[in-house]
């Protein structure tokens, strides 16, 4: 309800005021448009990075500041705008409103709805560009995130406010590691924090978003994500400013105390409209023809993902940044520059995926820079050797091509090696919860499977999943509190394992006769 | 042609008492080619803006209120407008600042302001 006498009051202030507070505004002139870029006359007293509105109520952004000349990407309309239109300041910065709502919806990077649900407006304004948490206010990495994909969680752990790039080729399951890893954040347990996940589409298909968001929705976790999308038919500066947009919805939560993982799908894409802009702005290009502040546009975006400490709240906001490489070539331009920033990256690789081991994760390649300072005590003293026992076995695996007679002790290591592999594979939307992730490292790792046929080990696993959980229960709930392992849940592990290869082999007898 | 030259063709153009010398004006046209032109009367335009305010007003103004703005904009040519759309007060259009000392934007101001944060 209005309360008029409030309105009133105010109106009379502002008369009594009337005289001695002007309102100036700041006005320019459309000299040209260009591929979205506008070049506007005036405007003297604008920002870099402030809104301005047109005469048909279009809205632009500054991009560039010149002597005589502004300008102006266009965020919204700007079709029909020619020259000699007038382009007033407004003195906001470019900024998204976010508030709870925003939780299972999809928007552009200006916060407008893309799944006709109403805009949110009342929300906390949050500017698209903002200056990263300082050192004073931040806290070393030290919690899991968990993805609830084997090979990632026991070699190469991510922690929350970590930032660690997902890198490969196209159609290799970037995306799928991804989206696996928001959907485990469903299975998270009690005693822990609620991830809230963000997946910013960039330049991506729409049907393909559309797919996802769906996946999503299916599996129950669209209702702590936020999609923000720019697709492939979006203009250049939707798609520039897209993840700079998710982030600060990300920061929205982070400053709650909340922890919140970021996708950006892909950066590749970013890099690509920004080159496009940039260009069209005529600024000198440099290597592979992208402009020379690169470099800060991702390095800017990524120090934005940080671990606040307990006096800011506690909360995090991690991030799976996405980089496409043309034939398996980490070394490309956009490519090192983010390896540079991020704190770790998840290496897939084509000659993996193609031999059927999915996820194709190098765990040669992979690393995680934050180490096992994120993982818990249990997996840690479970997964520790993993990694290496693997590098070793892919340096047999080469060795062993020669076709040289090689001794027992080899021959036992390379079947343990390939067991190990078949035991890390994983099918898509399968996330796995920690103690099972255990249970599988745990078995490999003491030799279970050793007299288990390949072709077997996943169907092995599988079964001794439920086999474990239907009645040994106990050992499920040790291993997901995460404590160290003791010596009496080692024993427990070993029997339920003695108890489940039993009934295993009679069944696989009788399958075979 | 550089933009100091075109400044200098701009300035060369006007007469000691501030008005366009046809003559020159004539004389430049015919050296110049066409893209010349098309920047020397962007540079002419510009140069006038520049000099001149625009205010506008309900009324035609009273000696008084034209003296206090001669003395405001001592340097400058003041254009006066009459648009009673304003209500009372008046808006100054100086270069690209514009300021609204008028009651009309004061009104839709607190419409603006009404509309958004009571529904
Ligand atoms: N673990 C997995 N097991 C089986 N199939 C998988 C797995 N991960 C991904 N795939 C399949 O691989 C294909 C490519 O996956 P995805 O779209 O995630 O790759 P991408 O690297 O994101 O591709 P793009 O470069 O096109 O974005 C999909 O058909 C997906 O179903
Ligand atoms: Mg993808």
């Amino acid at each position: 309800m209005i309360n008029s006498n409030e309105i009133i009051e105010k109106l009379e202030k502002r008369l009594m005021t009337f005289s001695n507070d002007p309102k100036t505004d700041n006005v320019g002139k459309v000299i040209k448009n260009t591929d979205g870029v506008i070049t506007a006359s005036g405007l003297s007293r604008v920002g870099m990075g402030e809104i301005v509105i047109f005469s048909d109520d279009s809205t632009g952004v500054v991009f560039n500041l010149d002597e005589e000349f502004v300008s102006i990407i266009v965020l919204s309309g700007g079709g029909s705008l020619r020259e000699g239109d007038t382009v007033k300041s407004t003195g906001n910065l470019l900024s998204i409103n976010v508030s709870d709502e925003i939780l299972g919806r999809v928007v552009n990077p200006m916060g407008d709805s893309l799944d006709g649900k109403i805009k949110i407006e009342k929300g906390k304004s949050i500017p698209l560009e903002r200056i990263a948490a300082g050192v004073i206010d931040r806290e070393p990495v030290d919690t899991p995130l968990k993805t609830g994909i084997k090979a990632i969680d026991t070699m190469i752990p991510v922690g929350r406010g970590q930032r660690e790039l997902i890198i490969g080729d196209r159609g290799l399951g970037k995306t799928a590691v991804a989206i696996d890893a928001i959907i485990n954040q469903k299975n998270i347990l009690k005693t822990q924090k609620q991830v809230i996940c963000i997946y910013v589409a960039i330049g991506q298909k729409q049907s393909t978003v559309a797919q996802i968001i769906q996946r999503l929705k299916d599996e129950g976790s669209f209702h702590y994500t936020v999609v923000v999308v720019a697709g492939a038919s979006d203009s250049a500066a939707q798609q520039y400013l897209a993840p700079y947009a998710g982030t600060s919805i990300a920061e929205y939560f982070m400053e709650k105390g909340e922890d919140v993982l970021i996708v950006y799908d892909d950066l590749t894409k970013h890099a690509w409209a920004y080159r496009q802009l940039s260009l069209v702005l005529r600024r000198p290009a440099g290597r592979e023809a992208y402009p020379g502040d690169i470099f800060y546009l991702h390095s800017r975006l990524l120090e934005r993902s940080v671990k606040l400490n307990k006096d800011l709240g506690g909360g995090s906001i991690t991030s799976f940044p996405i980089i496409e490489t043309q034939a398996g070539d980490i070394s490309a331009y956009i490519a090192t520059n983010v390896i540079s920033i991020t704190d770790g990256q998840i290496f897939l690789q084509s000659d993996l995926f193609n031999s059927g081991i999915r996820p194709a994760i190098n765990a040669g390649n992979s690393v995680s820079r934050i180490g096992g300072s994120a993982q818990t005590k249990a997996m840690k003293s479970i997964a520790g050797k993993t990694r290496l026992e693997l590098a070793q076995f892919r340096a047999l695996e080469a060795f062993a091509q020669f076709g040289s007679e090689l001794d027992v002790a080899t021959i036992s290591q390379l079947e343990r090696g390939k067991r190990t592999v078949e035991i890390l594979k994983q099918s898509q939307y399968n996330p796995l919860s920690e103690a099972f992730q255990i249970l599988s490292i745990w078995c490999v790792g003491n030799g279970c499977l050793d007299n288990i046929k390949i072709e077997d080990v996943q169907r092995f696993e599988l079964e001794m999943h439920s086999f474990v959980n239907a009645n040994y229960k106990n050992v499920i709930d040790l291993l997901a509190s995460g404590e160290k392992i003791k010596e009496t849940t080692l024993n427990e592990m070993k029997k339920a394992l003695e108890a489940f290869k039993n009934s295993f082999n009679k069944i696989s007898k009788e399958i075979k006769k | 042609m550089t933009k100091k030259q075109i400044k200098d063709l701009v300035i060369t153009s006007y007469k000691s008492d501030d008005e366009l010398d046809e003559a020159t004006v004539e004389k430049l046209t015919d050296l110049l080619s066409r893209t010349q032109l098309k920047q020397y009367i962007i540079a002419l335009k510009k140069y006038e803006e520049d000099k001149s305010v625009l205010v506008k007003l309900a009324t035609l103004p009273s000696i008084d209120e034209e003296k206090k703005l001669k003395e405001v904009f001592p340097n400058k040519k003041i254009v006066f407008d009459v648009d009673p759309s304003i209500i009372t007060g008046m808006r100054v259009v100086n270069k690209d600042i514009i300021s609204e000392y008028n009651l009309k934007n004061t009104l839709d101001n607190l419409i603006a302001h009404i509309t958004e944060n009571y529904d």
